[in-house]
This record gives structure tokens, C-alpha cells and sequence, in this order.
């Protein structure tokens, strides 16, 4: 078992981490020895890399404030027992269980800017018709968006099994002191919440970081570098362009920041208890 | 019915390649070097000569080599997945090999256009790769350089391979071996439909090699298309959406956005001048871009392809079969649309011409299209060229380019073949006598992926200028490592 | 009590309003795949042309038709695709069932001396994106002759980290007593793996099997890479190349056929089973 462990998870990494510091010659793939930082070197004056390194927090950033949101809203929904909940809940799930690949290809069709269902839409109200995939601005948000909703159901389950826990008559207690609905939230549901909070914003961190169909089949890291992000830079290195050592030296630094991302994000909601 | 779906091979080959699962991946293609397997370090000398035509168990084409063995052998064949139809034909001429020569078989693998080169790559890193693997001529220089690829000159007599097309000949081959086998000929053309240009009361583009047709003949057409067809209100347009690659500008840039660059150069003009530089799009020694790829008439012409998409000309997105549902006026495609249009179950509704690429300083037709290779690792190098040679005999090819619709890469193919006398085919035959090979590189991989992201920038408006600068400094750098 | 039935009075209309809006949101919501499957009967050329402008017509098909999945079964051959897939799925469940099952009670329970690291690195696999160890592990899996064996699209990825750490929480949720009993009947290693520990943890066996099979299902580019034997290929690579097959065009028509039904069972295996998806779910998102 420890053999299957090692040989198929860590190999791998370790020997990306080796390889970080060779050079290689693109034919033969054998390594050439070692040549120190000059893959790092390499990395940092790629202006590419430094678009997908800004990307892959922005990537972060966007995720979370899309999907948390939302989660939360979507749990408190589902947790309130309202007659169509169990739909909720059961769409949710559903669309978490898809498949990436089949979510991809769906959205793709849908954002298309001329003959895409979304500017149908819009047209008909009046608005005019977006670029979505092929502006440079507005192309990551779009892909946010679509990961949210294929990934958000992940997160409604985290807080619902918060919301699940906090003890119903706490919420009475407080409610027969007079506290609304607001202050009720804040006070009693977050304490309870943020553990949830914390699990939460940990998936959707790496979920965001490794993002790469959506970026692979929609919009192959453009349109000027707009939605390149590390696991996508990663790939082009070692299957376009053959820089085995750029990429691995990639690799090592995408771990670097979800591990920097997510000690940063413990630390900050760490219990203060 | 003969061609079940549309056509060929080429542009969906291509279209795949920035497409989906491998977007692109075969650059360099890793050698099977440190592996078992190791190609030859130098090309094999020619074979031994064998009986020649005519002295094999069944027509083996014009394969020359050594009767084959009698051992047992089992051939890979790798290649893209034609259409149900073509593969059953496939099946077909692989069933009457094996009986031919009982102790051969021959195993295919089918990938999805967009997954073979990532296979390729993937295969020859790992030591063991196919006998017989679906190549391109324009990665010609990258088989060499790896030795990838076994030199197949030995392997066929002169006559057979003086009868392919004088310019697949080049471009298949490097160092004066011929790397791969010319499979079948990508003639890019543009199609239009009549009946728009009727309704827009346009005049159609000249539909010989030598009329006036010129890129800026061609814009101020499609302007007045746009115009008068109302563009795009009444969902028509007059370029119809690349639907190649993964679909969108930039999906394709060795078939379809390398011609508007390329055009804008001049094969004859002096090594040193910019319309040469331009037309060759690399260094001569094919490990440097810069000066060539943001050469100024690399700049004119990505300007140019630009107006198509900021003067509302083309779509922007990827709309499938424009022209055929007559949505469109005009459209760059293969030629083997035509032959597809040509025959009865593939008619279209319109009625429909055929026009050669506009020119810019020079008439520009690139000729990149499949061509097996044999892997120089092959066990068995005798049996897996004579297949290739099998499948390359003229009535082998007659019968794929019937099913298939691709334009064949032999003049005697053409002659013999009663349907490329009329005029449209004539003018596909002239523009295939004068096309020219992708720039040579052995980095042509890192080359067109570095660049299809390129051409996307400017479509959707990044200036052509600064991008095609920066890009010709990236693919500097990533050419580097083959020096 | 008044108090009480005057709040809930409000309560009651307000909650009507918001179940309508509910269930507004569950349409908005899985209006996606629910396009998915209503495209899946229109023919290609239909998906197209009837987006835009937006009608009825752009959500409904106007003339639907079977003919997708017609092709898609006769001409690709999606039948085998199917099977493979699930051959694929079924080696994942049952290998990780087992591997997981015995690395996470060893986790859990046995006294090795680096268990914490050991563990600790385990989990870090899972940081790892599988697209960065493609070609190390390919070379890996071609040394050890798996290639395009069924084995290769499931054995690298049987012992996985999220496998281990439900596996290993639900052994550490066990009661101490049910095992300090067992050590009193002098039951020990084995017997208490088979026999205690084993049948108490099926929710979690439950959880593992559901999550993996859904993993496998939707995997993509190992398959795409390992596999390269054409009739053992699997369902999502197979779709995608629908969008890059043999013509010049997509097939958008078949492409969301081939979605649909590779989705489906997915959505309707977690649904029915949801208690168990839910919480393998939620454990592995607690770290």
C-alpha cells in the first residue's frame, strides 16, 4: 500500500520538484544537469507567467467572493424548510456531481457572443450582447461564474451541515429577547458557522487554483493572457513547448502559493478562543 | 453516401490540434531516447533493394525494399478517426494486406484529431511508439532533428516519388531524405455562394489563378457584402466563422491565419528584405523569428485580419456551417468542400464557385497536410514502410480521396481520376503546384502554438504591431533550446 | 404564545412568496443541464440557428428527434464507451475500497512512529493537480506494461488522499469502547479490522464508493493520455472528441447527446444516494 502511495502520488512530485532545477533538452527529454534558478529565472521574466500568477489570485479572490456568498444564501434556503428546499438542495447536488468536462462544454454554447443562448437573452430586454469569452476583461469573471455554479454545491453543504448544528433553541431564545433576524445572525449562527466557514473557503481556494478545463476548452488562457492561470501555464510549458524544467518549476510554485493562500486564510479565522 | 460528414482531413486535423484534449503538445517531440528503442543515430542507409513494383504478394505502391518477412509481425498504425465510413474502408484494405501476407497484422489505434500529437509526443517519450504514426509535413524539420522519423527515400522508387506533387516533396523532406509520406494535398481555398453576392448585388471574386484578386479587392468586397446584406441583423455575414481548431480566430493558424501574414511576402525578393523575411516567417537557419514573424508586412497582414473582425465581416465566435446553411457568403476552406459540393448527396442549396486564396504581394498557398511516418524505433521498418506504401498505391489513394474528399497528392492520381477535369478542380491542381511548406523549423510546434494565442489577441483587437513584437521574442526564446 | 402565532402568521404568507421563488431559483439554477438535455434533441444545425434571436424554440426544441442518440450509439459507437467507462468506475471504487479502507484504519489506529508525516505527505498529494504529473506518471505506468489496460484508467489513483482521510476519520469517529471490548475478548489486528471496525464504518464505505465512482466517471485527461486503445475508451473523452471529430465542423447535436447521457445516471446515482454523497463530501472538506 505504501509502495502504490509512493510510486504513483509522490514520485511524481518529487521528481517535478528535482527536475525544477535541470534543463532539458526538448528531444530527448533527458535531463542536460542541473542549471540552478535559471528555470525560476525563466518564470519570472515570462510575461505570461506573470499574468497567470496575477490571475491565479484574482482566480482565488473572485471564487470566493462568488461562491461563499452564495453558498450561504443557498444554505440559509434550503435550512429553512421552505416546500421547494429539497429541490434546492437536490439541483445543488446535482450539479456538483456533473461531470467538469459536460458543465465546460454546456457554458461554452451558452456564452457564445453571437449565437450564444445569454445574448439571446440579453437582446431581448435590451441590453446589448456581451463578449464574455473573448474579452479580455470579461472572461475570467464568466469562467468564475461557471465554476461557482458547478462548484458551489460543495460549499451549501458545508453550511448546511453548520446550519444544521446550531442548536434551534438558541435561535428561540434569542429570538424571544427580541433579537431580529440580523442581529440573530451575526451573534449566534456565525460563531457556529465559521468552522464551517473556514472548510468552506479552504475547497473553494484550491478548487480555484486548479482551475484548468474551463480554461483549456473555453479560452486557452486568453484573450491577452486574461485567464491563464498557473495549472494552464503549467500545462503549456510541458505539453505545447516542452519546457519540461519551466514547468515543474511552475508546479513547485503553484503549490507554494495554495499553501501560502491557505495558511494565510487558517491563520486570519483561526479560533481566537 | 460518400462523404458522411464534411471533409478533410487536414483542416479537422488542424482544427483539432488547438482543440480540445491536446492543444497542440508535440513541439519538440521527445526522441525515444533514453528508453529502449532508440531510433538510429543516424538515418538508416537506403534498404537494400527488393524486386521493386509489381514483385510483391499484392501492390505495394512504388515500395522498392526487400520482400517482406516471414516472421510474425504485428504493426501499429496510428492515425486521426476519419469518419465511420472512411474507417470501415480502412478495415477493408487492412483485411486484404493480411491476406496477402498472412503473418502481418496490423493493429490501428484512432485518436480524435486534437489528441495525436499529444500522443505522438507522448509515445515516442516513452520508448515505444507505433510503427506507423499520422504525421505532418510541416513538422518535417522536428522529425529530422529528433530523428523521429526513418527516412523513407531508399524505400521508393524515384518515379514514385517524382509523380508527388514537387512542392510535398519539399516539404517533406529535410537534409535531402524524404521524412514522411505525402498523404493527401490541402489546397486552402475560398468558396462563396453565388446567390448571395446576387442579393447583395456584389461582383464575384475571379475564379482562376490568374485573375485580379488581391486581399484589398477582397476587404472592399466583403464591406460592400456587410453592407448590403445588413450584417449582422439578418444573421449574415460575409466570412463565414473558422470553425477550425478549437473554433474562433486563432484556432488554426497554420491552415487558415498564416496565409494573410505569409501573403504579404515575396518568395523571390532578396533573403535580406522584409518581403522575404515575411513570406519565410523564420530565420533560414528556422531557429529565430524575430525580423520575420513582426516583419512589416507580417504586420500589414495581421492588420488586414484584423478589418475582418473590428469591420463586422466575420463572426468573432465559432458558428458551425455557415456556408453551407448559405448564412454566409464566403468562406476559407479546403478544397475537398468543393469536392463534398461537388457530389450529388453533397450539394448545397446555392449555387456556389470557387475563387484561390486573395493575394497579397504574392500568391500564397501553404501545403502542410498528413503524411505518415515511420518510427525510426520501428522493429520492423521493412513491413511498416511497405504497408505505408500499400496504403499510398494509386487505387488505395483513389478510393480514400473518393471517400474522404481530400485532393491527392500524385499527379498521376489526378489524371487518372476523371472528376479533376473540370475547372474548379484544375484551379485546386494549379494552386497545389504552386504552394509552399510552413516555415521550417524544427520548433514548428512551439512556433504555431505560441502564435494561435497571438492571432486571437488581435482578432478581438489587441494592435497588431506590439503583439506580433512580443510574440516574436517569445518564440525566440522557446526556440532556443534547439540550438 | 399569541406573540408566537402572530409571528408565524406573516411567516407563513411570506413563506409562499419565497417557495415560488424558490423554486425559480432550482429552474434558474439547473437551467443549464436541463438545456443540456432539451438540445440533445435538436439537431445541430437547430442548436445554431435557434438561439438567436431568442424564442420559444431557443430552450424547446421545435422538432425533436432521437436521431443524436441514434448516431451517437450506431456511429461512435457510445454503447462500448459506456461499458468502458463503467469498467473503469467499478475498478476505482473497488480499489480504492479496499486500499483506502486498510491505509486509513492503519492511519487510525496502528502506532507506526512517522504516522503523522506519513500522513501529512499523503495529504499533500492533494494539492497536486493530476495534469502536472501526467507525463512522469505516464512514463511510470508504461515501465510497469499498464498501458491501455483497463487497470491503467484506475490503479495510479486507488490510493488517494481524499480516500484515506475519510477512511481514517471514520475509523477515528469509532467509540473507543467498541475496541477496548474487543481487545477484552482478546480479539486483536486482523479479526478487529474484519470483524469491529470494518462493518461499523459502512456509512463511510458507502460515502468512498458513490464519491469515487463519480470521480472516475467524470475523468478526463488520464484516460486521454493512458488509454489509447479506441474501443476502451471512456465516456468523457470520447464526448469531447465529438467536438473535434472527423469533420470541419462540431456536433453540437451529439455533443450535448453524449453529455446527457453521460450525466444522467451521474445526477440520478447522487440524488438517490445523497446522504451518502453529502457527507463523504463534507468529511473530505473538512481538513
Amino acid at each position: 500500500m505504501l509502495a502504490g502511495l509512493t510510486l504513483f502520488q509522490f514520485y511524481p512530485v518529487v521528481v517535478a520538484a528535482v527536475q525544477s532545477f535541470q534543463s532539458f533538452n526538448p528531444f530527448t527529454g533527458a535531463t542536460e544537469g542541473f542549471d540552478g534558478l535559471a528555470n525560476y529565472q525563466a518564470l519570472f521574466s515570462d510575461p505570461a507567467f506573470l499574468a497567470a500568477l496575477r490571475n491565479t489570485i484574482i482566480y482565488i479572490a473572485l471564487t470566493i467572493a462568488v461562491e461563499i456568498p452564495l453558498a450561504l444564501f443557498l444554505a440559509q434556503l434550503i435550512n429553512s424548510r421552505l416546500p421547494a428546499s429539497g429541490l434546492l438542495r437536490i439541483t445543488v447536488i446535482a450539479t456538483l456531481a456533473a461531470s467538469e468536462t459536460v458543465a465546460v462544454l454546456v457554458w461554452n454554447r451558452l456564452y457564445d457572443p453571437t449565437h450564444g443562448l445569454f445574448n439571446s437573452v440579453l437582446h431581448l430586454v435590451g441590453i446589448g450582447a456581451q463578449p464574455f469569452l473573448i474579452s479580455s476583461v470579461q472572461a475570467l469573471p464568466s469562467i468564475v461564474v461557471m465554476a461557482a455554479w458547478k462548484n458551489v454545491g460543495l460549499a451549501v453543504l458545508i453550511f448546511l451541515a453548520g446550519l444544521q448544528n446550531v442548536p434551534p433553541d438558541l435561535h428561540e431564545a434569542a429570538s424571544l429577547d427580541g433579537a431580529g433576524p440580523g442581529r440573530r445572525c451575526r451573534s449566534i449562527t456565525w460563531p457556529f458557522l465559521r468552522r464551517y466557514a473556514v472548510v468552506s473557503l479552504f475547497v473553494s481556494t484550491v478548487a480555484a487554483t486548479r482551475v484548468f478545463t474551463p480554461v483549456m476548452l473555453m479560452t486557452q488562457g486568453g484573450p491577452e493572457n486574461g485567464t491563464t492561470n498557473l495549472t494552464y501555464y503549467t500545462y503549456q510549458q510541458a505539453f505545447q513547448f516542452s519546457q519540461y524544467g519551466v514547468a515543474d518549476a511552475a508546479t513547485v510554485c503553484l503549490i507554494a502559493i495554495l499553501s501560502v493562500v491557505t495558511l494565510i486564510q487558517a491563520l486570519a479565522l483561526r479560533d481566537r478562543e | 453516401m460518400s462523404y458522411s460528414e464534411l471533409a478533410p482531413s487536414r483542416r479537422s486535423f488542424l482544427r483539432g490540434l488547438a482543440g480540445v484534449g491536446g492543444t497542440a503538445a508535440l513541439a519538440p517531440i521527445l526522441a525515444a531516447c533514453a528508453s529502449a528503442g532508440g531510433p538510429g543515430s543516424a538515418p538508416a542507409a537506403t534498404a537494400s533493394k527488393g524486386p521493386g513494383p509489381g514483385g510483391y504478394k499484392i501492390d505495394l505502391g512504388g515500395y522498392q525494399g526487400p520482400e517482406l518477412t516471414t516472421k510474425p509481425v504485428a504493426l501499429r498504425f496510428m492515425r486521426q478517426s476519419y469518419s465511420p465510413e472512411v474507417n470501415d474502408f480502412f478495415n477493408g484494405l487492412y483485411a486484404k494486406f493480411t491476406a496477402a501476407y498472412p503473418n502481418i497484422t496490423i493493429k490501428e489505434e484512432l485518436v480524435p484529431y486534437g489528441d495525436l500529437p499529444t500522443k505522438v509526443t507522448l509515445y515516442v517519450a516513452s520508448g515505444d511508439a507505433p510503427d506507423v504514426m499520422m504525421g505532418r509535413n510541416d513538422f518535417t524539420p522536428a522529425y529530422a532533428y529528433g530523428k523521429i522519423a526513418l527516412p523513407l527515400n531508399g524505400y521508393f522508387t524515384t518515379a514514385f516519388v517524382s509523380d508527388i506533387y514537387a512542392p510535398l516533396v519539399t516539404a517533406a523532406s529535410a537534409g535531402g531524405n524524404l521524412y514522411c509520406m505525402p498523404w493527401d494535398n490541402n489546397v486552402e481555398v475560398m468558396l462563396f455562394n453565388r446567390d448571395l453576392f446576387t442579393k447583395a448585388k456584389v461582383a464575384t471574386p475571379p475564379e482562376t489563378i490568374d485573375g485580379d484578386w488581391t486581399i484589398e479587392h477582397m476587404l472592399d468586397i466583403m464591406k460592400a457584402l456587410a453592407k448590403n446584406l445588413n450584417t449582422p441583423a439578418s444573421g449574415l455575414w460575409a466570412l463565414a466563422s473558422s470553425t477550425a481548431g478549437n473554433g474562433g480566430p486563432g484556432s488554426n493558424y497554420t491552415q487558415h491565419e498564416s496565409f494573410f501574414v505569409r501573403m504579404m511576402g515575396d518568395p523571390k525578393a532578396a533573403t535580406s528584405s522584409d518581403d522575404y523575411k515575411t513570406w519565410a516567417g523564420v530565420s533560414t537557419d528556422g531557429l529565430s523569428v524575430s525580423g520575420c514573424v513582426d516583419a512589416d508586412g507580417a504586420i500589414a497582414g495581421m492588420t488586414n485580419y484584423q478589418t475582418f473582425f473590428s469591420a463586422g465581416l466575420t463572426p468573432k465566435g465559432v458558428v458551425p456551417d455557415q456556408l453551407t446553411a448559405g448564412t454566409a457568403a464566403l468562406s476559407m476552406d479546403s478544397f475537398s468542400v468543393a469536392n463534398l459540393y461537388s457530389t450529388a448527396a453533397g450539394k448545397p442549396k446555392f449555387n456556389w464557385g470557387v475563387a484561390p486564396m486573395p493575394k497579397g504581394r504574392s500568391l500564397f498557398e501553404c501545403n502542410a497536410s498528413d503524411s505518415p511516418i515511420v518510427w525510426s524505433g520501428t522493429k520492423n521498418p521493412n513491413e511498416a514502410v511497405a504497408l505505408v506504401a500499400y496504403l499510398c498505391n494509386d487505387a488505395n489513394r483513389i478510393g480514400f480521396a473518393r471517400k474522404w474528399g481530400s485532393v491527392p497528392a500524385r499527379t498521376s492520381l489526378i489524371t487518372q481520376m476523371t472528376e479533376y477535369h473540370g475547372a474548379k478542380q484544375q484551379l485546386a491542381v494549379a494552386l497545389a503546384n504552386s504552394s509552399s511548406p510552413s516555415p521550417r523549423t524544427p520548433g514548428w510546434f512551439d512556433y504555431f502554438n505560441a502564435m494561435n494565442p497571438v492571432v486571437k489577441n488581435i482578432a478581438l483587437g489587441a494592435g497588431p504591431a506590439s503583439t506580433l513584437h512580443a510574440a516574436a521574442q517569445q518564440i525566440d526564446t522557446l526556440l532556443a533550446k534547439y540550438k | 404564545m399569541i406573540q408566537s402565532i402572530a409571528r408565524t402568521a406573516p411567516r407563513v404568507a411570506r413563506g409562499g412568496l419565497t417557495a415560488a421563488g424558490v423554486v425559480i431559483l432550482v429552474l434558474l439554477f439547473a437551467f443549464p443541464l436541463l438545456w443540456m438535455v432539451l438540445s440533445s434533441f435538436k439537431t445541430t444545425a437547430h442548436v445554431v440557428s435557434d438561439a438567436y434571436p431568442f424564442t420559444w424554440r431557443s430552450i424547446f426544441p421545435a422538432a425533436p428527434t432521437w436521431g443524436n442518440y441514434d448516431s451517437l450509439f450506431r456511429d461512435f459507437g457510445f454503447g462500448r464507451t459506456l461499458l468502458n467507462t463503467l469498467v473503469a468506475s467499478v475498478g476505482q471504487v473497488v480499489g480504492s475500497l479496499v486500499v483506502c479502507t486498510l491505509a486509513g484504519y492503519a492511519f487510525a489506529r496502528s502506532q507506526m512512529r512517522f504516522r503523522g508525516l506519513l500522513f501529512g505527505l499523503c495529504m499533500v498529494g492533494a494539492f497536486i493537480p493530476i495534469e502536472a504529473t501526467v507525463v512522469p506518471l505516464y512514463r511510470v505506468v508504461k515501465e510497469l506494461g499498464l498501458l491501455s489496460t483497463y487497470p491503467v484508467l484506475f490503479l495510479p489513483f486507488i490510493c488517494n488522499p481524499f480516500g484515506v482521510y475519510l477512511m481514517r476519520q471514520a475509523f477515528r469517529d469509532l467509540p473507543h469502547e467498541l475496541f477496548e471490548a474487543a481487545a477484552m475478548d482478546g480479539a486483536h489486528g486482523r479479526t478487529v479490522f474484519w470483524r469491529i471496525a470494518l462493518p461499523n464504518v459502512r456509512p463511510a464505505l458507502a460515502s468512498l464508493a458513490l464519491i469515487q465512482f463519480i470521480w472516475s466517471w467524470s475523468n478526463y485527461f488520464w484516460p486521454l493520455v493512458a488509454m489509447q486503445t479506441p474501443t476502451r475508451q471512456v465516456a468523457q473523452v470520447a464526448m469531447a472528441a465529438l467536438q473535434t471529430s472527423a469533420n470541419s465542423q462540431p456536433l453540437y447535436g451529439q455533443m450535448f447527446a453524449a453529455a446527457s447521457v453521460v450525466t444522467v445516471p451521474l445526477v440520478i446515482l447522487a440524488i438517490s444516494l445523497q446522504q451518502y454523497y453529502v457527507r463523504g463530501m463534507l468529511t473530505i472538506g473538512i481538513k
